[in-house]
């Protein structure tokens, strides 16, 4: 079981002090979150990636990168990355070179974006969001299995012979994850590929979510990936703790009674009740993630936001030691414990190149120019 | 095997007594009379939408209906009609009306016979019903009962008795309530039901011509999911 934190670097006032951080300090918070991760033993940092104000993380690769400098074991994912928008071609690019450089530390969840307008942005019909996801990820699939690609479709200039540098490391393509709320093709696309499905319940009762689960993992069954069982899941979530159950709900009030997304609307003792929102003691936050199991079965990777509605700086820091000294250790014994032994952990570049090697033999990593040459595209045998 | 029919009345309302509870119970009453006269049973259920106000606008707010709204939820999409009754307020639905249109799925409403009802101080403000309350629900593809029934004050009996009697509102309820049974009798409704003769095909439009793409074991999922196409058609191969 993988436990971590994902942002959407989202630039908020702070309602009990009307403070705005500049952009730069946002992102200096983003690397000192996903460093501290690390120090308290989470596994995953994820990042959003948004073209509009007020976000600041629209190049995810250049900030994981940055990151990935100064991490060791912290795997580094994304929350998400636009499928939709983005040139397949670069995804396959950006990313097989963001696992290289961080040995293999990588995966991503695809989405389609937080709004409307960004489609136009990157020249892409947004009356076509589902089938640019489609397709899109269809290509990058391929741009990351099949050193030569031809390929033909919708949305973007035929590819020749085609080969997508550099290959993916050890020839093991990062894993993926598909995000999505409300829309059940997107379960369904995860269940074909075998890919994992990230359902980020934040805002979301657990009733809708675990139908999206129970859907993604029977078709996962049906494509003959395994068993519904050990399909691969991910859930998000959202706490806010103090030793004292009542400091830190007298602390966070104002934060959610403000929050862009939830601000004006339910209560948050309605919203704690009926989303994984919770805002109490550490235990309490033990307690009703231990739960979540019940709901979507065994899963593999835990998600929390953290740093959102314009919490400052300190306190930031504070919530992520706690979730990883107090929170994560619990639930990671408790988790595993009841894991069935048929099914899988997260998701590992290492565990991914074992079950390779153990189907098709080990890889011979050795530069391959007779796949493709890859100054002219073309094959030995294709040219003249 | 007579069929039992659940009608179910939402009313916006916002005083106790109000003449829109007067007017809803008329034309549950007037549907209940007519349905039973072919047979059938009713099972008839209302809702005060005024107890659901914060509800509403939470959920229009988080995107997801709260545990106190989800019953409403259940109610509309299990009825096999809806009585929809509302004040009139500046020639339109009132708003709570308008809230809990906008705040639900609007598939809910889809092939749902619906009996529309509104009251205003006068009948000045009748067509409203019809240019303003009768195009939403068309718009939301709801099955619309003929006969749309308003009620002035006047109709209740306080005026002059020429006005009241002239199409007697009994005999408005009582022409709507007749439409509705005939269209409930005429099957009007059913394939997007959930009553007791569905025989289990829910999602049964969904197509699944793809090779391999039986859906087969699909799991039980609730209509918000009902755009579910298997992965064999999105591809095109």
């Amino acid at each position: 079981m993988q436990f971590g934190i994902f942002t959407i670097a989202d630039i908020t006032p702070d309602p009990t002090t009307g403070r705005v951080p500049t952009e730069h300090e946002r992102l200096e918070l983003m690397v000192e979150e996903a460093k501290l991760a690390e120090q308290v033993g989470l596994d995953v940092f994820a990042i959003g990636e948004h073209h509009n104000p007020p976000f600041v993380t629209s190049s995810p690769t250049t900030t994981l990168a940055y990151i990935g400098a100064q991490t060791k074991d912290l795997i580094l994912s994304t929350a998400t990355t636009l499928i939709t928008t983005n040139d397949p071609v670069k995804i396959a690019e950006d990313y097989a070179m963001l696992q290289h450089l961080t040995n293999g530390r990588v995966d991503l969840v695809m989405g389609r974006g937080n709004t409307g307008p960004v489609y136009p942005w990157f020249g892409k019909d947004i009356r076509k969001g589902l089938e640019l996801a489609i397709e899109n990820y269809d290509l990058l699939h391929r741009l990351w299995r099949e050193d030569v690609v031809d390929w033909q479709g919708e949305f973007r200039t035929p590819l020749q012979q085609f080969t997508s540098t550099p290959r993916p490391l050890d020839g093991v393509a990062p894993f993926v994850w598909h995000g999505s709320i409300r829309s059940p093709q997107i379960a369904e696309q995860a269940a074909y590929y075998g890919d994992g499905f990230l359902h980020n319940n934040i805002f979301w009762p657990m009733s809708h979510t675990k139908q999206m689960v129970q859907l993604y993992r029977e078709r996962y069954e049906h494509y003959g990936h395994g068993k519904a069982s050990q399909a691969i899941v991910g859930l998000g979530g959202q706490a806010f703790m103090r030793k004292n159950s009542q400091d830190a709900i007298a602390e966070f009030r104002p934060y959610f009674d403000n929050a862009p997304v939830y601000g004006g609307g339910p209560t948050m003792e309605d919203f704690t009740k009926q989303t994984p929102l919770t805002v109490g003691s550490p235990e309490q936050v033990v307690e009703r993630y231990l739960g979540m199991a019940d709901a979507v079965g065994d899963y593999q990777r835990q998600l929390f936001l953290m740093d959102h509605a314009g919490l400052p700086r300190q306190t930031v820091l504070e919530q992520i030691e706690l979730l990883g000294t107090e929170v994560v250790p619990v639930l990671r014994r408790e988790l595993e414990a009841r894991r069935p032994a048929d099914v899988p952990e997260g998701p590992t570049h290492a565990a991914m190149v074992a079950a390779r090697d153990a189907e098709k033999g080990a890889f011979d990593a050795s530069y391959r120019f007779e796949t493709g040459d890859n100054w002219t595209g073309l094959r030995a045998e294709d040219r003249g | 095997m007579p069929r039992t029919y659940r009608v179910l009345t939402l009313t916006a309302g916002l005083s106790t007594p109000s003449s829109t509870r007067m007017l809803a119970d008329q034309l549950t009453a007037a549907a209940r009379t007519a349905l039973e006269a072919t047979g059938a049973g009713v099972e008839a259920s209302t809702i005060e939408l005024r107890e659901h106000a914060h509800d509403l606008t939470d959920a229009l707010l988080s995107h997801f209906p709260g545990e106190r709204l989800r019953p409403v939820v259940d109610a509309i999409r299990e009825a096999d009609a809806v009585i929809a009754v509302t004040p009139i307020f500046n020639v339109g639905p009132s708003g709570l009306f308008k809230l809990l249109i906008d705040a639900l799925d609007k598939d809910l409403w889809r092939g749902k016979p619906v009996l529309l009802g509104a009251t205003a101080g006068t009948a000045r403000h009748s067509l409203a019903l019809d240019f303003a309350i009768r195009p939403m629900f068309s718009y939301l593809r709801a099955e619309l009962v003929p006969t749309a029934v308003f009620a002035a004050s006047a109709d209740f009996g306080g005026a002059s008795a020429a006005e009241a009697s002239q199409d007697p509102l009994v005999e408005r309820a009582h022409r709507a309530g007749g439409e509705l049974a005939a269209m409930l009798s005429a099957g009007v409704g059913r394939a997007d039901g959930s009553g007791e003769t569905d025989d289990g095909s829910e999602g049964a439009d969904r197509d699944d011509d793809a090779d391999d793409a039986s859906v087969g074991t699909s799991p039980a999922l609730d209509a918000e999911f009902s755009d579910f196409v298997p992965m064999g058609r999105l591809l095109g191969h």
